[in-house]
C-alpha cells in the first residue's frame, strides 16, 4: 500500500514538475528576519563571557527582534529590500536608511544602494557569493524541501547555515547570500542569532519588470572590497571597545 | 592528486530510480574532497542524464540530491582520459515516513550521514515531566513495546548512548527510564560495527544499530554564584569586615537566585551588577502602576525599576541584607517571586553652623548632633503576568513592605546674636521607634481588538498602610541673660502616633485609531482615600498621663476623578499628543480635638489640564522632544493639618486648610544627535516651570523672651517663582578605540519668593558648571579617566543684599586601571576637591587618594585575593555649605577615613581575565 502510494506521488510529482519548473524563474518571496539578541552577544568572540552571560541571565526569552524583508525575481536579475512594519508603527522612525540590493545573473553583477553608517552608498561590483560548503540534511522551507549548506563568516565570526530549494534552480537568496543550485529560503547565522526565513512564496508567470536602484546624487559610489574594509574596520572597532558591534550596524 | 594537469574533462552521468525511471530535476554538484566546497552544478534532464563540462581535471566529490531521493555521493579522481562516465546511478527513495510525518508534518529537518538519518527530537512535544520513552514512542520510525524494548526498521536497539557516551551501564532501559525528555535535542539511529569488525576492518554482517541521544546546549541550564569575605584595619576605623554571596540557578523556564551580604564599611545596598544579577529576568518586567493617562498610549514597554540601588553615605555604618528571587517564564507566563531583608545601623556626628537673617539682624546657630539610626526593612513582592491569548492578557501584582525604625538624636544647638554672644542653647535628646506595614495588590487587564491599534486596559488597585510610632522628646533650654545663665525651660513629653490609610483606585484606557496615522486616547482615574490618624502625647513627668492639648484625631476622606482625552498622531518618527483632563478633588477633614469643639472642613478643587507633547525622530539619528504640561497638585494633606512635630522647641511647622493647589505650566525640550561613524554624540536640553502658584514655607521668626529665637513654618500659597535649566553633553573620540573626549556644562536660574516676617524675600539663585574628560584605553591592558570640572554659585536675595553669596567648586579626578600581569591588576583613583567662599572666607582642599592591587588565582580563575587601601590621605569627610533662602549652612559629617582592606574571593564560573568593559 505505502508502496503504491509513493508511485502515485513520483508520478503526480513528474507530471506538474515541467509546469512548476518554467514558471519559477519570476516571483516574490517575503522574508522575516529573526534577532536574537542574546545569542547575536553568545556568538559575539570578542564580548566578555561575564556580559554574555548576564545578558542571557537578564533578557532571558525576551531577546528577540523581527523585521521583514522581500526578494523579487525575474529571469535575469533579482532585488532584495528590506520592508517598513506597518504593525510596529510605535517603533518606527523617520528611517531614511535605504537597504536594496540589486543582482544581475546575466551579467553577473551586483549594485547596492544601502545607508551604511548615516551615509549612503551605491556599491557596484561584479557579483560576490559565498563559498558554501555542502551539506546533507534536508527540510522543508515554505513548502519547498531544501537541502543545507554552510560556511564560516569571519567578520560576523559566525557559521552562516543556508536552506535551498532544491526545485527551484535559480542562485539567489535573501541579504547578501547567493551562489547555491537553488533559491536560499532560510539563513541562519551563529544558531540562532539572526535568522531569515521565507514566509510567503509568489510565483508569476509574467515577467516581474526588476529595476537597479536609483540612487540619489550624492551617494558615494564604491566597490564591493571597498565596502566590505569599510564593514571589517567598524567591527574590529567595535570589538576593542568591547561592544556589540551589531548594535550599530546592521550586518 | 591536483597536479594531473590543466587538462580540462568533462563528468557525466545518468540517474534513475529503483524502476528503473529516469530521474529529472535532480540537483547534482562538484564539490571540494576536502570541505565539501561547492565548486560546481548542474541538473539532470528529462532522460536523467547530467553532465559538466570544461571542469578541471581534479578530485571531487559528486553529490546528487534530489526532493523525493536520498542523497548520492561519489567520489571522482582526476583521470587521463578527457571524460568520466559515472554511468547508470540509481537513487533510492527517502523512506515515507520521514518525508510524511518528520519533514512535513513535524517541520522537523532531517540530517543525513551516510545511510544514517537523525532528526531534532525537540519538535515533537511531550507533556513536561516525561521520559525519554515516551518520546521514543512519539518518533516516526522508532517503536517501543510494553517492556521498554526499542526497535527501528525491525531492528533491536541494543546500546543507547548520551553525548555519544555510555551511561549507567548498557542497558537501554536505564537511559529511556531515567533521562527526562526535555534534555533532549535530537535523536540518531545508526548501526554500530561490532568489534571484531573494528579491529578487522571486515564486515562480518553482525551491524547493531544504535542510538545516539544528543543533550541540549549547556548554557540553557546551569548555575553561577561568588563569595567573598574580607577583613580590613584602619587606625581611626579598626576592624573593618565585609562579606558578600550569591548563587544563581537557571534553566529554560526558570531562574532561581539568593543573595547575601554584610558589612561595616557604608555598603548599604547592592551594586548595578549584583542588581541584574539577583532579578534576572524580572528585570524587563514593566513596573505598571495601573495609573493611565495621557503618555499611557506610548509607554507599554519596559522600565527598569531600581528599588534598591543607591550608595550609602555618611557616618560609620553596619549593614546586612539578603533575599532570595525566583522567575518562571514561558510562552504565555510571567511569574515572579521574591523577598529581601535589608538591616541598617548609622552613627553619625554633625557639627554645623547656621547664620540666619531677619530684616536688620542676623543670629547664629551652632550645633553638635549626634544620630544613631537602625533601620530594617522586610519587602515581598510577587507579579505574575498571563498572557490568555493573543487579544487578552492580566498582570496582578502584590507587595508588602514592613519597616522598622529606630532613632536616637542627641546634643545642643547654641544659638549666638551677630556679636557672639549667647542667647540660649537647646539640649536634645529625643527617641524615636516606628513601624510601618504597606501592602500594595494591583490587577491590570488589557485587550487588544481585531482592529488594528484599538485597545483598552482597565486596572484596580488596593493600598493599604498602617504605621505605629512612639517619640519621646527631651529638649532642655537654657536661656542667657547677657552672660549668665538666667532662665531653663523643660520640655519632655512622650508622643504617639497611629496611622491608617487606605486606598482604592481604578482607571480605564481606551485607544481608538481614526486613520493610519491619528487615534484618539481616553482615559478616567478614580481614587478614594480615607486616613486616620491618632496622635496623643503623655507626661512621662506624671505617670504618662494624657496631655489634653496635644491630643488630635484625623478623618480624612479624598475622592479624586480625572476623565481625559487626547488626539494622538504618530507616523514616520512623529508622534505629537494634544489633549487636556478635567480634574476634581473633593476633600472631607475632621479634626477632633479635646480642648476645643471638633473641625470639619470639606474641600474641593476643580481644575482643567491641557497637555502637549512631540516628539521627532529625525533622519541621521537626531531626535528631537518637546512637551507641554499645565500641572496641578494638589496640597497634601501634611500641608493642610501637619502631624504636630514637637521635637524641637524652637522649629514648629504648622497647617494651613486654606491652601489651594499648586499650578504650574511645565515646559521641556531635548535634542540629541549621534553619529554610528564617527561616534561622536551631542546632546541638549532644557525646561523650565512657571509658577501661577506655588505653595511655600512662610518664616515666622520671633524671638522670645526667656527662650530664645523661635521659627515657625506655615505652609502657603504664592504667585510667581520660576525655574529654568539647561544641559549640554557631549562625547566623542580623538583617536578611535584609544582616546575619547566628554564635554559638559549646564546652568539653572530659579527665583522664588517666600514671606519672613511678613517680608517678602525673593531669593535669586543662579549656577553654572562645566566638565570635561580624557579616556585613554591603551591595548586592553591600560585605562587612564581624567576628569575636571568647576562649578559657580550665586545666590541673591532681594532683602539683606550685602548677604549675597558666591561660591565655586573645582574638582579633577584621576582613576587608572591596570593589568600589569596576566592576571594581575593594578587600580587607583585620585580626587581633588576645592570649594571656596570668597565672602566667608572659606576654603576647603579634600584629597582621596584610593588603591588596589588584585590577583586571579586558580587553572580555571575561580579564586581572587584583593588588597586594597582606602582614603589613603586620611581626608574623607563630608562636608557641605548650603545656601538658604534666609540662611547660610555649613555642615560636616565625619565618616569612614583610611583603613586597608584584604579580601578573597571564589566565583563558581571563574573570574574575567580579559580587562574589558563589562558594558551590558
Amino acid at each position: 500500500m505505502n508502496k503504491l502510494f509513493e508511485y502515485v506521488q513520483i508520478a503526480l510529482f513528474f507530471a506538474f514538475f515541467p509546469a512548476l519548473y518554467a514558471q519559477n524563474s519570476n516571483g516574490v518571496i517575503k522574508y522575516t528576519v529573526a534577532t536574537d539578541w542574546r545569542q547575536m552577544m553568545e556568538t559575539n568572540k570578542s564580548l566578555s563571557q561575564e556580559s554574555k552571560d548576564r545578558s542571557a541571565y537578564v533578557w532571558g526569552k525576551n531577546s528577540e527582534y523581527k523585521s521583514y524583508a522581500e526578494l523579487k525575481f525575474n529571469t535575469i536579475a533579482s532585488r532584495y529590500e528590506k520592508l517598513r512594519d506597518e504593525n510596529n508603527e510605535r517603533w518606527s522612525r523617520a528611517d531614511d536608511h535605504v537597504y536594496i540590493l540589486y543582482r544581475n545573473r546575466e551579467e553577473n553583477k551586483m549594485f547596492d544602494y544601502q545607508t551604511f553608517l548615516e551615509k549612503s552608498y551605491g556599491i557596484e561590483d561584479t557579483l560576490v557569493c559565498q563559498n558554501w560548503k555542502i551539506r546533507n540534511s534536508m527540510k522543508e522551507v515554505a513548502g519547498h524541501i531544501c537541502i543545507d549548506a554552510f560556511y564560516y563568516d569571519s567578520i560576523k565570526e559566525k557559521e552562516v547555515v543556508a536552506w535551498f530549494a532544491l526545485d527551484m534552480p535559480i542562485s539567489i537568496g535573501p541579504d547578501i547570500y547567493c551562489g547555491l543550485p537553488g533559491i536560499i529560503l532560510e539563513v541562519n547565522e551563529g544558531n540562532g542569532a539572526k535568522v531569515y526565513t521565507a514566509t510567503s512564496l509568489i510565483l508569476s508567470e509574467e515577467e516581474i519588470p526588476i529595476s537597479k536602484p536609483e540612487c540619489k546624487k550624492k551617494t558615494k559610489m564604491i566597490t564591493y572590497s571597498q565596502f566590505k574594509e569599510m564593514i571589517r574596520k567598524q567591527v574590529t572597532d567595535s570589538n576593542k571597545l568591547g561592544r556589540p558591534y551589531f548594535w550599530v550596524i546592521d550586518y | 592528486m591536483a597536479s594531473v594537469g590543466k587538462a580540462q574533462i568533462t563528468i557525466s552521468g545518468q540517474l534513475q530510480d529503483s524502476t528503473n525511471t529516469p530521474v529529472s530535476t535532480a540537483t547534482v554538484m562538484l564539490l571540494n574532497p576536502k570541505d565539501s566546497t561547492l565548486l560546481n552544478y548542474t541538473s539532470s534532464n528529462a532522460q536523467g542524464i547530467f553532465s559538466f563540462k570544461n571542469v578541471k581535471n581534479n578530485n571531487y566529490i559528486l553529490q546528487v540530491s534530489h526532493i523525493t531521493y536520498m542523497p548520492y555521493r561519489v567520489k571522482i579522481n582526476p583521470t587521463e582520459e578527457k571524460t568520466i562516465n559515472l554511468g547508470m546511478i540509481t537513487l533510492a527513495p527517502i523512506a515515507n515516513f520521514l518525508m510524511e510525518v518528520v519533514i512535513k508534518e513535524a517541520r522537523a529537518p532531517i540530517f543525513i550521514k551516510g545511510d544514517t538519518v537523525e532528526y531534532d527530537a525537540s519538535t515533537f512535544k511531550v507533556p513536561p515531566g516525561s521520559t525519554v520513552e515516551d518520546l521514543l514512542k512519539k518518533l516516526p520510525g522508532i517503536e517501543v513495546d510494553a517492556n521498554g524494548k526499542i526497535q527501528t526498521m525491525g531492528k533491536d536497539v541494543s546500546t543507547v548512548y548520551v553525548d555519544g557516551k555510555t551511561f549507567f551501564g548498557n542497558d537501554p532501559k536505564t537511559v529511556t527510564k531515567n533521562l527526562d525528555a526535555e534534555a533532549i535535542s535530537k535523536v540518531q539511529v545508526y548501526e554500530e560495527k561490532s568489534e571484531q569488525e573494528k579491529i578487522t576492518g571486515i564486515a562480518d554482517g553482525s551491524e547493531e544499530k544504535v542510538m545516539n541521544l544528543e543533550l541540549k546546549n549547556e548554557y540553557k541550564k546551569g548555575y553561577f554564584g561568588k563569595i567573598t569575605a574580607g577583613y580590613g584595619y584602619g587606625k581611626d576605623a579598626p576592624h573593618r569586615w565585609m562579606g558578600n554571596g550569591n548563587f544563581n540557578w537557571f534553566n529554560d523556564k526558570q531562574q532561581l537566585s539568593f543573595i547575601g551580604y554584610g558589612n561595616n564599611i557604608n555598603v548599604s545596598n547592592l551594586d548595578w551588577n549584583e542588581y541584574m544579577d539577583f532579578y534576572g529576568q524580572s528585570m524587563n518586567s514593566g513596573h505598571d502602576d495601573g495609573n493611565f493617562g495621557f503618555e499611557s498610549g506610548n509607554h507599554y514597554g519596559n522600565y527598569i525599576y531600581f528599588s534598591n540601588y543607591s550608595y550609602g553615605g555618611s557616618g560609620f555604618s553596619q549593614n546586612a541584607g539578603g533575599g532570595v528571587n525566583y522567575n518562571y517564564y514561558n510562552k504565555k507566563i510571567k511569574y515572579n517571586v521574591g523577598y529581601f531583608y535589608t538591616l541598617n545601623k548609622t552613627l553619625s556626628d554633625q557639627f554645623a553652623n547656621r547664620q540666619t537673617f531677619l530684616q536688620d539682624s542676623t543670629f547664629w546657630r551652632f550645633d553638635t548632633l549626634n544620630n544613631n539610626n537602625t533601620r530594617q526593612n522586610h519587602s515581598f513582592s510577587t507579579r505574575l503576568e498571563y498572557e490568555i491569548d493573543t487579544m487578552n492578557s492580566l498582570i496582578f501584582k502584590a507587595n508588602v513592605d514592613y519597616s522598622l525604625m529606630g532613632n536616637r538624636h542627641a546634643g545642643n544647638q547654641l544659638f549666638q546674636n551677630n556679636e557672639f554672644v549667647n542667647i540660649n542653647q537647646n539640649h536634645i535628646d529625643n527617641t524615636k521607634d516606628d513601624g510601618n506595614l504597606n501592602l500594595k495588590l494591583l490587577a491590570i487587564y488589557k485587550h487588544k481588538f481585531q482592529k488594528k491599534r484599538r485597545s483598552f486596559a482597565m486596572s484596580a488597585a488596593y493600598d493599604f498602610s498602617d504605621g505605629k510610632g512612639i517619640e519621646n522628646i527631651k529638649n532642655i533650654n537654657d536661656f542667657y541673660d547677657a552672660v549668665s545663665l538666667s532662665d531653663q525651660i523643660k520640655f519632655i513629653v512622650q508622643n504617639n502616633n497611629n496611622s491608617e490609610d487606605h486606598t482604592l483606585k481604578s482607571s480605564l484606557l481606551y485607544v481608538e485609531p481614526l486613520s493610519k496615522r491619528f487615534s484618539l486616547l481616553g482615559f478616567y482615574n478614580f481614587r478614594i482615600n480615607a486616613n486616620f490618624n491618632k496622635n496623643f502625647s503623655t507626661d512621662p513627668g506624671n505617670h504618662h498621663q494624657e496631655i489634653d492639648s496635644l491630643w488630635v484625631n484625623y478623618k480624612n476622606t479624598m475622592l479624586y476623578n480625572r476623565a481625559g482625552v487626547s488626539l494622538n498622531y504618530m507616523y514616520n518618527g512623529i508622534t505629537i499628543t494634544l489633549g487636556g483632563a478635567f480634574q476634581s478633588l473633593i476633600l472631607d477633614a475632621l479634626s477632633e480635638l479635646r480642648t476645643s469643639a471638633s473641625e470639619k472642613n470639606s474641600f474641593s478643587y476643580n481644575n482643567f489640564i491641557p497637555y502637549f507633547s512631540a516628539n521627532f525622530t529625525l533622519p541621521k539619528n537626531v531626535r528631537l522632544n518637546f512637551s507641554y504640561k499645565f500641572d496641578v497638585k494638589e496640597p497634601s494633606i501634611n500641608y493642610l493639618f501637619p502631624m504636630p512635630d514637637l521635637s524641637n522647641t524652637f522649629y514648629k511647622t504648622n497647617g494651613n486648610p486654606l491652601l489651594t493647589p499648586e499650578r504650574n505650566h511645565a515646559i521641556s525640550g531635548r535634542l540629541s544627535y549621534w553619529n554610528n561613524a564617527s561616534m561622536f554624540n551631542v546632546s541638549l536640553s532644557a525646561n523650565a516651570s512657571f509658577y501661577q502658584s506655588q505653595i511655600v514655607y512662610n518664616q515666622l521668626i520671633e524671638y522670645v523672651n526667656n527662650l530664645g529665637y523661635v521659627t515657625s513654618y506655615t505652609p502657603a500659597n504664592v504667585a510667581g517663582g520660576n525655574r529654568v535649566g539647561a544641559y549640554f553633553w557631549t562625547n566623542f573620540p580623538i583617536v578611535k578605540t584609544i582616546l575619547t573626549m566628554n564635554l559638559s556644562a549646564d546652568a539653572n536660574f530659579n527665583n522664588s519668593p517666600v514671606f519672613i516676617n511678613s517680608v517678602k524675600n525673593i531669593s535669586y539663585a543662579k549656577n553654572w558648571g562645566a566638565h570635561g574628560g580624557f579616556h585613554i584605553s591603551v591595548k586592553e591592558i591600560l585605562s587612564f579617566y581624567i576628569n575636571g570640572g568647576i562649578s559657580q554659585n550665586f545666590t541673591n536675595y532681594s532683602i539683606q543684599v550685602d548677604r549675597n553669596q558666591k561660591y565655586m567648586n573645582y574638582n579633577a579626578s584621576v582613576s587608572v586601571d591596570w593589568k600589569i600581569y596576566k592576571k594581575t591588576y593594578f587600580e587607583v583613583d585620585y580626587r581633588f576637591t576645592n570649594y571656596n567662599n570668597k565672602e566667608l572666607a572659606f576654603n576647603q582642599d579634600i584629597h582621596t587618594l584610593n588603591a588596589s592591587i588584585r590577583q586571579v588565582l586558580g587553572k580555571k580563575n575561580r579564586f581572587e585575593l584583593r588588597l586594597a587601601a582606602i582614603d589613603i590621605l586620611n581626608q574623607s569627610k563630608e562636608i557641605a555649605q548650603v545656601a538658604g533662602i534666609n540662611y547660610i549652612q555649613y555642615s560636616k559629617n565625619p565618616t569612614l577615613a583610611r583603613y586597608f582592606l584584604l579580601t578573597f574571593s571564589y566565583n563558581m564560573k571563574g573570574f574575567n581575565t580579559d580587562n574589558k568593559n563589562s558594558f551590558f
